[in-house]
């Protein structure tokens, strides 16, 4: 297991505090945040790159906390992967066996088995100057593997790349992983390289732990406004608690002009008049067009407002919808999302037009101020 | 005028105003004198006497400059600054103001103790040598770092989590990335420490045969009025020293990358 605890470090003017997490052999783990969050520090710091002020860092119940790099067996891939340019693909990728002298032939056949495995194999005799950027991912991985450590590092490493080459990376890394039994921890900002690749993942936020966890409770309950954000909550808007029973809040919302009624139990602790964030992913809100609000009063579900249609945009995935509430107080702009294979489900819509949004209460995330 | 006229004009200016001093050396140039200079003894002597003293202090120079740049390169430290202040310090100091700092030097208990059990540099071709090497350090220094810089310590750090000491990842990858650069700092560093006069005059004196420098030779044929002397010096210096610029200009075009 690589266990980080208490982690302190200063780069500059900027701190990083009290990283504490860990990752279980075999696993994979995401360091996930915004540009400048410190992520990468914390990378450099484990791969020994930096120094830490203060916590600790181990590996396999081996404090690695002051070893230097060479005497840390892991394995480390930049951002820039950093491919020795005067070196061709051969030997940038045995690099690590002449640097630990390692020379015995079966470590030679694993150079072939692994290169073979990456589907570089054919290209041992080429130069740097002359890969692809798939083709480059696929050397730094070798030459980071190849010495046989168990721990991979990766900085932001298929940032560079076209999304069919990212995924097509991101299915063989998985794959790597189980094969060779490897713990990895990534650096991204991609949610969906995050989601895809990492069992557990750590929100960093201004060089502090804001959230660390399985990803799926990353997701469907993040620590607060700022996580919600970074994971993809579109929607996010102030309300006021107005009334609270034993199973269900009312929360007044300004911004939709509409009382809204959420039911999870944990919330009923909030009282009257305390102000919180309501938060809702945009492929949650359901979007009716053949309904006007006289008759959608009549409909079952709850938690309805009138909206009128400010942008749309078509995205891979499905149309977008950019909502302004017709009784709110103009401030709160709602994003929706309809996805592609349910668009036949709605009549065509056009900038301007009249919509109701229904908003499940069970897909609620709230956020007490 | 538009701006690229006004920039090729002033390049032609420089240009045409060291074509005319080279071109002035023909005025008093006589074939018979050249060939008499060239092979007299006490030519060949200054000739050999200035390459060998160049290159050893070169060689000094070299060995200080490249962990010296590489500590400004890829090191934060106190008096960083003060440091890369004084590495120009021969550019703006006048070398006769570095060969008296020298003399002034050699006069103290310290100097004095260093002359009289290790070494005599006053008059010496020892001195030479010391002159140059305080001449051309700092601009060696200078040099290799700009190469250093260049280069992504990014590489180091990767070799060293591969298994690389701090002296193997600079072995193995900074050291051959920038070689043409450290190369090229090298010649122009010989070319300056060749061409080094006001320092070797002030600490080595002029003694024919004994410390007499290309540039010495010049200063003293000029002395005793031999301009046609002067002139066939002045020559062999300006080809060594065009030579070794346009050789160290040639490799620099080529690139770090090239050639791997």
């Amino acid at each position: 297991m690589l266990e980080i605890k208490g982690l302190c470090l200063k780069a500059g003017s900027f701190q990083v505090n009290q990283i504490s997490f860990s990752v279980p052999t075999g696993s994979c783990h995401a360091l996930v945040g915004a540009t400048g969050s410190g992520k990468t520090l914390v990378l450099e710091t484990v791969a020994g790159l930096r120094k830490a002020q203060a916590g600790s860092i181990n590996w396999l119940n081996r404090d690695i906390t002051v070893l230097p790099p060479e005497q840390r067996e892991l394995a480390y891939v930049p951002q820039d992967l950093a491919l020795f340019p005067h070196m061709n693909v051969r030997e940038n990728i045995e690099y690590g066996l002449r640097m630990r002298k390692h020379h015995a032939p079966d470590k030679r056949s694993d150079v072939e088995k692994l290169t073979h495995y990456l589907g570089i194999g054919h290209l041992l005799d080429r130069s740097i100057q002359n890969l692809s950027g798939g083709e480059r991912q696929r050397t730094a991985l070798a030459r980071a593997l190849v010495p046989g450590n168990k721990l991979l590092l990766l900085d932001e490493p298929f940032s560079a790349l076209h999304e069919a080459m990212r995924k097509e990376l991101w299915l063989l890394l998985k794959t790597l992983q189980q094969q060779y039994g490897i713990t990895i921890l990534i650096v991204t900002h991609d949610m969906e390289e995050a989601f895809l690749l990492a069992d557990s993942v750590t929100f960093i936020a201004r060089g502090v732990v804001v959230q660390s966890s399985e990803k799926q409770q990353v997701y469907s309950c993040p620590a607060n406004v700022e996580t919600a954000k970074f994971f993809g909550v579109q929607n996010l808007f102030p309300a006021e608690v107005v009334a609270h029973k034993s199973d269900s809040l009312a929360l007044f919302c300004p911004g939709l002009g509409i009382v809204l009624q959420a039911n999870n139990s944990d919330w009923t602790r909030l009282l009257p008049k305390t102000s919180v964030t309501v938060g809702i992913r945009a492929e949650n809100i359901i979007v009716e067009t053949d309904v006007t609000m006289d008759n959608a009063r009549e409909l079952p579900a709850l938690n309805q407002a009138a909206c009128t249609v400010k942008q749309l945009y078509q995205k891979r995935k499905g149309l977008i919808l950019l909502l302004q509430p017709d009784n709110g107080d103009g401030k709160c702009l709602l994003e929706a999302e309809i996805a592609t294979d349910s668009l036949g489900q709605v009549s065509e819509l056009s900038v301007g037009q009249k919509v109701v949004i229904s908003l499940p209460a069970e897909q609620f995330l709230l956020f007490a101020e | 005028m538009k701006l690229k006229q006004f920039c090729l004009a002033a390049a032609f200016t420089t240009f045409l105003m060291y074509f005319l001093l080279m071109a002035s050396l023909a005025y008093f140039f006589s074939g018979e004198r050249f060939w008499e200079v060239l092979l007299s003894e006490r030519m060949l002597f200054s000739i050999r006497l200035s390459i060998m003293a160049a290159t050893i202090a070169m060689g000094l120079a070299m060995l200080l400059a490249v962990p010296t740049a590489y500590a400004l390169s890829r090191y934060d430290f106190f008096g960083k600054t003060l440091l890369d202040t004084l590495l120009e310090l021969p550019m703006i100091v006048s070398p006769a103001a570095i060969g008296a700092m020298l003399l002034i030097f050699f006069n103290t208990p310290l100097g004095e103790w260093i002359q009289t059990n290790f070494q005599q540099f006053v008059f010496t071709v020892y001195g030479i040598v010391l002159a140059q090497f305080v001449t051309v350090a700092g601009v060696a220094a200078r040099l290799v770092k700009s190469a250093l810089d260049e280069i992504p310590p990014r590489y180091e750090a990767v070799a060293r989590t591969l298994g690389a000491s701090t002296f193997a990842a600079f072995r193995t990858t900074t050291l051959p990335l920038c070689r043409r650069g450290i190369f090229a700092a090298a010649i122009l560093t010989w070319a300056k420490a060749i061409g080094e006069f006001g320092a070797t005059i002030t600490i080595a004196g002029t003694m024919a045969m004994r410390t007499e420098t290309m540039p010495v030779a010049i200063y003293m044929r000029l002395a005793i009025s031999d301009i046609k002397g002067a002139v066939v010096c002045i020559g062999i210096l300006l080809f060594i020293g065009i030579s070794v610029l346009y050789a160290a200009r040639l490799i620099a075009k080529r690139g770090i990358y090239a050639g791997n």
